[in-house]
């Protein structure tokens, strides 16, 4: 539709032209355009369904939607309406992929499908699932935020519009006054999905309430979507925002109609072309369609949305940070308070919501608060998407209700750990946040369990690490991080934090005492009281956490000076066991010249030369390489 | 920072993105993302104009260009090797591909050759954790790389032509100012790295083309 959408009524016309042309029988072959599937070629998949479909001269619909979720597998695609799922497609043979999954399933009478058997999902023990939710990963989510993601076409405004896109916000305009849209939201008890959970109604409330100074005689208030998903290993923000860029608009349309704002912001990472490039698409299209602008919809309402581009700052996921930085400045928090709600974008009340929280309005408005209410525990509501990571069989993103357990989600939708090998803890909210060991399992993921575990929610993020992950490691690599990161206003994060990583630094190269650890918990504290932001305030969460329940691995380093998983390259040894064929690679490869070894004998690597680079375990395929603990070899 | 250029940088490319921004301070973060984007670094007289045109202190600029990390005041590599360090590419190994990289190239990640073709760097994360440990090779990304599968996308798009197929027309009309009067002339470095391989096709031709 490129003309403009002049009332509510036209707009529900609009919706009900669309849902009576959509056929739900007509097949339709849906293939994932998340980034993790393009980075498999998802496009020239896409490219060779279209020419094929063509050539066969097929009623078929092909589109590309956004992720589905299941990153790892990809190429993800979903047949409909039978929901059959393929995986990996085209990965080795594209040609024969499309075909045959034209020819065996498409082309065939609904019920008479043939399955392409090499393109199905296996579970672990063998068994092929046809349909998408059969396959385990999916069985045990809930997806609620996540289930446009699969269906409709991210560029295609219509798509949106006929699964029920707008609809919340034409109840609000039409029979709601905004005092009503906030009160929904705060009934619902929804909570910022950004990480602290502070309730969004609260916050919307102070924003409406503040004195809004005038702007060319009118008085103004922001609203800001905070796209700025700086926590390494969590990426449901960006997967919203490719796949559903129109939710996100529509839960900002609700929040700026509820808190009285005319613009809004959303502020995204640079990392994140194509998160970009498509909401600057739904953007134009809803301007276009009269859904953004002046007296859209014909209610007299007016509203806009710019894109803003982060510039590589992770420190600008705080909201304060983040308001500096859309005002042209670094981006460095302030105290707080006066809050943004109070005084926020140039002076203005301004309302920042992380892009999951935002995505959750308009469900709620649509739906009612109670519906969302009755999802999740006491003091959490709704579902969470967690990006599931590491060293987990099924990686990819997993919605799931408020209060799943972490076994839930690490055994029953990760499928276990890779290769069998023994879980060792689940990282949960980034550099804020901890690491949890197996006993903790079975905690009742929400804001305020993740909290007490000395853990936090955070964006998300959930990485999970085998007996192969050192913790004193991870724990060094979010302080080195966080040190990078820090933006130097405050000292005891600028320079406190320089101090761990010397102290983290000593113990993992084997320099360390035990008085080492003692200074540890003493700086920690610091760090956390006396910082200014939140970076600063969390950032002593992943070392306090891993002494607390990872202790015997800090003092196996500074005792044994050992690396029990083989991580920490000044207490490992490399060594070839009796599987060496003599196949020569690991001697051919090694950056250093000091692997020995006749063809088709024993190779024998000189221990004292070794750099432990790792490239001859890496090239190894016959497990022929050894990584032990400590130097010298003793076991 | 490298020698200044011998000639004046062409400036023409800054007025259409100017013209894209209202002129003030608070459209100084857009305004240096596209100057970034159009030189892949923030030359000294591109800012001196900036700040003149926005109206805020010299000193401001370079307050901001220095905080973010996507600025770079130094001229950047024609391609780029990023080697996304998040925590799921992290314990799947990303370091190692880091020293793989740093071995290959002989220099540190976030350094450009000294011909000015390749820029290895590292990113905080890029939100591709499921594929990790992730590379990304002029903006194709590289999903649960090895140092195998770097090394031949790095082949594959370093023996093709010089330009980057998401270069802007801006890239090319300022073309004579990326790499004038600097180290980046194609020099006789042969491939992108150390040691030559012969299977690369040499960078000479396709190089001096991008520097006309």
């Amino acid at each position: 539709m490129s003309e403009r959408i002049a009332s509510l009524a036209a707009l529900e016309a609009w919706r009900t032209r669309l849902v009576a042309a959509h056929d739900p029988k007509r097949k339709a072959i849906a293939v994932c355009a998340g980034t993790g599937c393009k980075a498999y070629g998802s496009d020239q998949l896409t490219a060779a369904f279209r020419k094929a479909v063509a050539e066969r001269g097929l009623d078929v619909d092909v589109r590309a939607t956004g992720c589905h979720g299941f990153c790892e597998r990809g190429p993800l695609v979903v047949i409909y309406p039978s929901m059959i799922f393929y995986q990996e497609v085209g990965r080795k043979n594209l040609a024969k992929d499309v075909a045959e999954i034209l020819d065996q399933t498409v082309a065939a009478a609904p019920g008479a499908e043939q399955i392409v058997a090499r393109l199905q999902y296996k579970t672990p023990d063998g068994t092929p699932v046809v349909h998408e939710h059969e396959v385990p990963f999916y069985k045990h989510q809930n997806r609620l935020i996540l289930s446009f993601n699969g269906k409709i076409d991210p560029d295609s405004l219509a798509d949106y519009v006929a699964n029920g896109g707008y609809r919340a916000l034409a109840k609000a305009l039409g029979t709601l006054t905004p005092e009503q849209v906030l009160a929904e939201v705060d009934a619902s008890g929804l909570r910022g999905r950004g990480g602290a959970g502070f309730p969004t109604g609260r916050k919307w409330r102070f924003c409406r309430e503040a004195v809004a100074p005038l702007v060319n005689g009118v008085p103004t208030r922001y609203v800001v979507c905070n796209a700025d998903e700086g926590d390494p290993g969590a990426f449901m923000d960006r997967s919203v925002l490719e796949g559903n860029p129109h939710g996100v608009l529509e839960g900002l349309l609700l929040g700026a109609y509820a808190i009285g704002a005319r613009e809004g912001y959303v502020y995204v990472r640079n990392e994140y072309p194509l998160a970009v490039q498509r909401l600057t698409k739904a953007i134009a299209d809803a301007r276009a369609a009269g859904l953004l602008g002046a007296d859209l919809l014909g209610t007299g309402f007016a509203f806009d949305v710019h894109v803003t581009r982060g510039a590589g700052a992770f420190v600008c996921g705080e909201e304060t940070a983040l308001i500096g930085s859309v005002e042209g400045n670094r981006g460095q928090p302030r105290f707080r308070p006066p809050y943004p709600a109070v005084s926020g974008l140039w002076g203005c009340p301004t309302t920042i919501n992380n892009v999951e929280t935002w995505v959750n309005v308009p469900l709620i408005v649509d739906r009612g608060a109670a519906w969302f209410a009755g999802i999740g525990t006491r003091g959490s509501k709704g579902t969470k998407i967690f990006s599931l990571v590491g060293k987990v069989n099924h990686t990819g993103l997993v919605e799931v209700p408020m209060g799943a357990t972490l076994r839930h989600i690490v055994e029953q939708i990760g499928g276990g750990i890779q290769g069998g090998r023994a879980f060792k803890a689940v990282q949960t909210g980034g550099p804020s946040g901890g690491c949890l060991p197996e006993p903790m399992l079975d905690l009742e993921v929400d804001f305020d369990t993740l909290t007490a575990a000395g853990s936090m929610m955070g964006s998300g993020g959930m990485i999970v690490m085998d007996d192969r992950t050192c913790m004193v490691d991870v724990a060094r690599y979010f302080i080195d991080f966080l040190i990078q990161e820090s933006c130097g206003k405050c000292t005891p994060c600028r320079d406190g934090l320089i101090q761990m990583g010397h102290l983290l630094h000593a113990v993992v190269e084997g320099r360390a005492t035990r008085a080492t650890l003692d200074r540890l918990e003493a700086l920690a504290p610091v760090v956390r009281d006396a910082s200014l932001c939140a970076l600063g305030q969390t950032a002593p969460n992943p070392v306090l956490s891993t002494l607390k329940y990872f202790r015997h691995e800090y003092l196996a380093h500074i005792d044994h000076r050992q690396c029990p998983a083989g991580v920490c390259k000044a207490l490992i040894t490399y060594r070839v066991n009796a599987r060496c064929t003599g196949c020569t690679v690991c001697a051919v490869q090694c950056p250093e010249k000091v692997i020995a070894g006749e063809k088709k004998g024993l190779h024998v690597i000189a221990e004292d030369r070794c750099t432990r680079c790792g490239v001859c375990h890496s090239v190894c395929t016959f497990g022929a390489v050894d990584i032990l603990p400590g130097r010298g070899g003793k076991e | 920072m490298s020698a200044l250029p011998a000639t004046p940088l062409d400036l023409a490319p800054l007025e259409p993105i100017l013209a894209r921004y209202p002129a003030d301070r608070r459209s100084l973060v857009m305004v240096l993302q596209d100057v970034q984007a159009a030189w892949h670094y923030l030359p000294r007289e591109v800012l001196n104009r900036v700040a003149e045109r926005l109206a805020v202190p010299r000193s401001h600029v370079y307050h901001v260009a220095t905080f973010y990390k996507h600025f770079s005041l130094t001229p950047r590599g024609a391609h780029t090797c990023t080697v996304c360090m998040g925590t799921a590419c992290h314990v799947r190994g990303a370091g190692l591909l880091v020293e793989h990289l740093e071995r290959r190239t002989g220099m540190k990640a976030g350094d450009t050759t000294p011909d000015g073709r390749l820029t290895v760097e590292t990113v905080n994360c890029v939100g591709a954790c499921a594929l990790g440990p992730v590379v990304i090779v002029d903006g194709q990304y590289v999903g649960s790389a090895t140092a195998r599968k770097v090394d031949r996308a790095l082949e594959a798009c370093m023996g093709h032509a010089e330009r980057k197929p998401e270069d802007s027309g801006i890239t090319s009309n300022g073309g004579d100012s990326l790499g004038a009067g600097t180290d980046r002339q194609a020099s006789s470095v042969v491939a992108w790295g150390r040691p030559p391989d012969p299977q690369t096709p040499t960078a000479s031709g396709d190089g001096k083309e991008d520097t006309e």
